[in-house]
């Protein structure tokens, strides 16, 4: 039998030829964003009260290509056209009043927001006609209501500074070189026939496993082309597609706590997908180790050395180390009640120039890189979307915190944005790490032993995979009550365990079930005993756990995937407790599955 | 406080009921939803609660739609399918189940808002997987809330009401004769509200103006431990024009014209639709110059159109059974069954067997409501006098049985709900003569106008206790009519009264029928309806003031404006 990818391969390699657009000429888009742009810099003035001194139009359009199967048949069905013949496009405009030292931004008063058109937080509705006379309608009355917007929120702002004095100098808006730049990726080559036909064959593996309650295939393919012009000069035209596939699926164990775990696997187009053979051995691997997570152990507690390898050791990474990378400026509020509401970088502002991890740590942001050792890169980017060029930034040298990711808006001793705007807020893009004297595998674990024979435990735990809050969660389990020990404050929130081993002096391992990650605070990340080399790469969505406010600028949507790509080398830790969960525990179904018990 | 909201259609005369006839289509969805329950019936028998009531209502929905704006394509969706599942089971008894109020309990999510989905694929195996694991859910919180149900009766009051929780009824068996898939020509739509738009690209000062077709195909199957079995489709197709303009105080002056089919052909014609814009962009600048009306009490004529949504907003609203029965609602007219409620030339039916008014269809149609209950005409007052109300499975002291009004929409449980109502005079006068008491009615009272309220845009209503019984329609057009009989436009004011203040003003009816097509929201969610009546005058309507937009108008004029920057 032919595999449908084999044949999506060609076409995709085809389209590769074909269907690069010509943007060195503006497209009729482009002209009315500079046209209505030049106008509104010249002649937008209301009475005598402050002219915008920097405006940006930013055009996003969307296509989606999304399904869904449970056990062989689908759930969601979307329909699934490439970007180019737009379902959708979004403008966010933003506009400031004052000047580069302090603007109408970083500050928090609600407000609704001005002029004859609303706009929310996603922009404005735009025409999906390349229409330049729809196109520049539009952002005539977009542009209006965030110019009396902007000048609402600079006069509330001066006035909540009038009597006080700013201890800070930090300008709210940096200098950035004028740029232009053009970033075209291929179409993602999507199929409707052909992703519907996958995410029912991989449902429908779960025909072979009894014990699983609910599963799920899904299949999420979008792809952003973006338009951006701004009154420095700058402008550019990105064309960015993403493919998720996701494999999910939950059950309950005999005592009734509930047991997810998941597979997800990203690509940049569908002929990028691993190949039908592999994406099958991934699904039935996920169902042997959810059947035999029913009947693994349940401890009540461990304190102990704990090594995390592998998935586990990414996604705590990104979901701690990961998502406190960035620095947000400080935000004024005009009711000095709501003050601490936006305490700027909580956590580790505070800790640069101080060592953060182990000495063999180094860590850099490198969104301009676009694969690692062969594997691609999915935080990818050559502009960020406030328009600032894409390059490195070293954050960690030697477990040292040198930097912390930001955009335009400047955080204390930095003049130029990191170019880590994606979307609303700042992110991390591609994190690479580099690991001095790495361990192997085998080294890591005897090391485990070692520690676990000195303090005369019977076993240590090795920890291979974490759950992932939004990948794990079932709509259907919504009867779910669990909660998760241990809420100390510093404490870092880890989701649960999904995969999880004794490990006994002897070496062999015995699967332990529904632990959490009690007690861990960043300190602990200090104190790593050990690493491995840093692969394999890891991709997820992270939490980023610094926000500015809901800003006044309308400038919300993304402009692309906002995933965070890292290579995390497996981390042995000298001390982690975990513990079972405290939450009352639901009882299984009353009668069993339909098709495993008829 | 439930409510409603809604868009219009002008229509004009009656209908007849159509017969239906039961077939034996072989249908793979009501087989695997009858399989799985009757396998979940067995085994809920071995435990202590086990259900005495289980139905499964599947609502299938493929739609598609297109959104023009001044001219341009601004949206446009090809034909999705998607498939839902609503469970009813109940625990206890008809006279007391799960689904009992628990007064003093907070908003109870769980059962008021649901979101099962099934596989738009005819699989057995996988319908029947996800069947059995939401009903297993279901049937744990039907039992956590019956024990609740148990103790709140006793910790509580006694109710008002004594009829029970739940009616029986006669299970039945229809299938629908051919099943077609959504019949939508998306590159015609996309043209047509494109075209329809165009006529507003010659007013800068018209900031929003819009054409938007939605197509839907709803396919539903219905099971239940009754032994009912039942599958109907039906499809509509909506076409909306909206636009605004601003008054040079800040006003924004809205307009809406809105048509309905159950067929892709039955819609307007484009010539009737750009006419019908034309006489739109003509009203909107003639209420950019139009006068503000203060707050007033007078006389006042209701177009036919807007007599539809004042009934169904003052009227409709508290005949819908539940509000006669729950501690929480209004119980209107619980006490006046047999009693004078409205002039004794007033009658006012609820049809939802009738699929059209004249040439012009009905959207409050269907042959089976969601709890498998037949369709029928019901008479809910006659000459005057209440006869009946809007009736699900839910008993009403004196209304033991559902009367086929249990109306939800899918992620709801159902409730009593209107369907086509009508309203009819015995005793008519032409149009000319009805403005000629209006100005009786002005000069009587020693009033300097009365008013004419020629189209409403929408209401709403409140049917608690909890705030004021009162009432919003909100008028696009209002006309203050002078003792010499000249007419003149006005804006910025709605129409407020309270339900039964208001009937006993209704003092005539002209000769004149139309009704208007839309979708009412309340507690089980939209549902498609309809209402329509005569002209009607009334000794007294008060008016209050809008609420306004604060904002100005754009400080640069529209870019056509703008010579220096168009090359073309």
């Amino acid at each position: 039998m032919i595999s449908a990818f084999r044949n999506l391969r060609w076409l995709a390699s085809t389209l590769l030829l074909a269907s690069a657009p010509a943007f060195t000429a503006d497209d009729d888009i482009m002209r009315a964003m500079k046209d209505e742009l030049a106008r509104s810099m010249k002649k937008l003035q209301l009475e005598n009260l402050a002219k915008p001194y920097f405006v940006s139009y930013r055009v996003v359009e969307q296509a989606f290509c999304s399904a869904t199967a449970v056990f062989g048949s689908l759930t969601v069905q979307g329909a699934c056209e490439p970007v180019g013949q737009p379902r959708n496009r979004g403008l966010s405009v933003e506009i400031r009043v004052g000047d580069y030292a302090r603007d109408n931004t970083n500050f928090w008063a609600p407000m609704v927001n001005a002029g004859v058109v609303r706009l929310t937080p996603m922009g404005v509705t735009m025409p999906i006609d390349d229409s330049y006379d729809e196109v520049r309608r539009q952002l005539w009355l977009a542009t209006d209501s965030a110019y009396k917007t902007a000048l609402d929120t600079y006069a509330k702002k001066k006035a909540a500074l009038e009597h006080r004095t700013r201890q800070d100098g930090v300008p709210d808006f940096s200098h950035e070189p004028v740029i232009h730049d053009e970033e075209i990726e291929p179409h993602a080559g999507w199929r409707q026939e052909d992703v519907e036909s996958l995410v029912k064959m991989l449902s429908a593996l779960f025909r072979e496993v009894p014990g699983i309650d609910n599963s799920a295939a899904s299949f999420r393919g979008q792809e952003w082309l973006v338009r951006y012009v701004n009154s420095e000069g700058t402008s550019y035209t990105r064309q960015k597609s993403l493919i998720t596939l996701q494999i999910s699926a939950d059950t309950q164990a005999a005592d009734g706590m509930p047991l997810a775990d998941y597979e997800i696997m990203y690509a940049r187009s569908v002929a990028g997908l691993p190949p039908r053979d592999e994406m099958v051995r991934r699904v039935r691997a996920l169902g042997a180790r959810l059947s035999a997570q029913r009947k693994a152990e349940l401890i009540d507690r461990y304190a102990g050395p704990v090594l995390f390898e592998g998935q586990a050791a990414g996604e705590l990474f990104l979901e701690t180390v990961g998502a406190s990378l960035t620095g947000n400026p400080r935000t004024v509020v005009d009711d000095v009640r709501f003050e601490g509401m936006f305490s700027a970088n909580a956590g580790l502002n505070d800790k640069i120039g101080s060592r953060i991890l182990p000495e063999s740590i180094s860590l850099k942001d490198a969104p301009s890189a676009r694969e690692l050792q062969g594997q691609p890169l999915f935080g990818s980017y050559q502009v960020d979307d406030d328009g600032v060029k894409a390059g490195e930034t070293e954050l960690i040298d030697k477990g040292i915190l040198k930097a912390l990711l930001h955009n335009r808006g400047l955080i204390p001793n930095t003049t130029h944005s990191t170019a880590s705007r994606r979307g609303y807020n700042t992110s991390p893009s591609n994190l690479i790490v580099t690991v001095d004297k790495p361990m192997t595998a085998a080294q890591l674990k005897a090391e485990l032993i070692r520690i676990v024979q000195q303090r005369g435990k019977e076993y240590g735990v090795v920890v291979r995979r974490i759950s992932n809050q939004q990948l794990s969660y079932s709509p259907l389990r919504s009867r779910v009550i669990m909660s998760s020990a241990g809420n100390a404050p510093g404490t870092l929130r880890v989701q649960p365990l999904a995969e999880a081993y004794k490990v006994f002096p002897d070496g062999h391992e015995e699967p332990l079930r529904n632990l959490e990650v009690t007690s861990l605070t960043m300190a602990d990340f200090r104190n790593i005993l050990a690493f491995s080399e840093p692969t394999p790469l890891y991709t997820a969505t992270v939490q980023i756990l610094n926000r500015t406010p809901v800003a006044n600028i309308s400038f919300i949507q993304p402009g692309g995937p906002m995933e965070v790509s890292a290579n995390v080398p497996s981390m042995l830790f000298e001390d982690v407790t975990l513990a079972k969960p405290t939450g009352d525990v639901p009882i299984p179904p009353f009668s069993t599955h339909p098709f495993f018990n008829k | 406080m439930p409510r409603s909201i809604r868009w219009f259609l002008l229509v004009v005369f009656l209908l007849l009921p159509r017969g239906f006839q039961a077939q034996n289509t072989k249908s793979v969805v009501l087989d695997a939803l009858r399989a799985e329950m009757a396998r979940s019936m067995e085994h809920f028998k071995k435990l202590p609660n086990p259900p005495y009531f289980l139905s499964y209502e599947v609502l299938e929905t493929e739609s598609a739609g297109a959104l023009g704006s001044y001219g341009a394509l601004a949206g446009s969706s090809p034909v999705s399918r998607r498939r839902e599942l609503a469970i009813d089971l109940r625990v206890g008894s008809y006279a007391l189940d799960n689904t009992h109020p628990i007064r003093g309990a907070m908003m109870n999510l769980p059962d008021t808002f649901t979101n099962f989905q099934l596989p738009v694929d005819d699989d057995p195996a996988a319908i029947r997987a996800l069947v059995w694991y939401y009903t297993d859910q279901k049937y744990k919180r039907a039992v956590e809330q019956f024990i609740s149900v148990g103790t709140n009766v006793q910790v509580k009051a006694p109710e008002t009401d004594k009829s029970g929780d739940f009616s029986p009824t006669k299970a039945e068996a229809y299938a629908e004769p051919g099943f077609a898939a959504l019949r939508f020509d998306r590159k015609l739509w996309e043209d047509r509200v494109r075209k329809y738009t165009v006529p507003f690209q010659r007013y800068g000062n018209i900031y929003s103006a819009t054409a938007q077709i939605s197509a839907q195909r709803s396919t539903r199957w219905f099971v239940s431990s009754d032994g009912a079995a039942i599958q109907t489709a039906d499809s509509s197709y909506r076409l909306m024009i909206s636009a605004f303009a601003k008054a040079s105080d800040g006003m924004e002056l809205p307009l809406y014209e809105s048509f309905y089919s159950s067929t892709e052909e039955g819609l307007a014609s484009d010539a009737e639709v750009l006419e019908k814009i034309g006489k739109m962009t003509k009203s909107l600048m003639a209420l950019k110059l139009a006068p503000v009306m203060e707050p007033y009490v007078g006389p006042a004529i209701l177009s036919p159109r807007s007599t539809g949504v004042i009934f169904h907003e003052i009227f409709g609203h508290r005949i819908e059974g539940q509000r006669e029965k729950r501690e929480n609602q209004a119980q209107t007219f619980r006490d006046k069954v047999g009693k004078r409620v409205l002039p004794e030339f007033i009658s006012v039916y609820s049809d939802p067997t009738s699929r059209k008014f004249g040439p012009v269809e009905l959207a409050g149609f269907y042959k089976f409501d969601d709890e498998g209950v037949r369709a029928r005409k019901v008479t809910v007052v006659e000459n005057g006098i209440l006869k009946n109300f809007l009736m699900s499975r839910l008993p009403v002291d004196g209304f033991p049985e559902s009367n086929g009004h249990g109306r939800r929409a899918i992620q709801r449980p159902v409730a009593g709900r209107q369907s086509n109502l009508l309203v009819v005079a015995s005793q008519t006068v032409t149009p000319e003569e009805l403005k000629k008491k209006l100005l009786e009615e002005v000069q009587k009272q020693k009033l300097p106008y009365g008013l004419y309220f020629e189209d409403i845009a929408g209401g709403f209503t409140s049917v608690g206790r909890n705030a004021p019984n009162s009432f919003e329609v909100i008028p696009t057009m209002v006309y203050r009519v002078y003792p010499d009989g000249h007419e003149e436009l006005v804006r910025g004011v709605d129409l407020i009264g309270t339900a039964l203040t208001t009937f006993n003003k209704i003092l005539a009816a002209d000769n004149q029928m139309a009704a208007f097509n839309g979708i009412c929201g309340a507690e089980s969610g939209p549902v498609p309806v309809s209402a329509g009546g005569p002209g009607l005058l009334f000794s007294e309507i008060e008016v209050q003031k809008k609420a306004k937009s604060q904002e100005l108008s754009p400080i640069l004029g529209p870019p056509s404006d703008d010579k220096g920057g168009l090359p073309q």
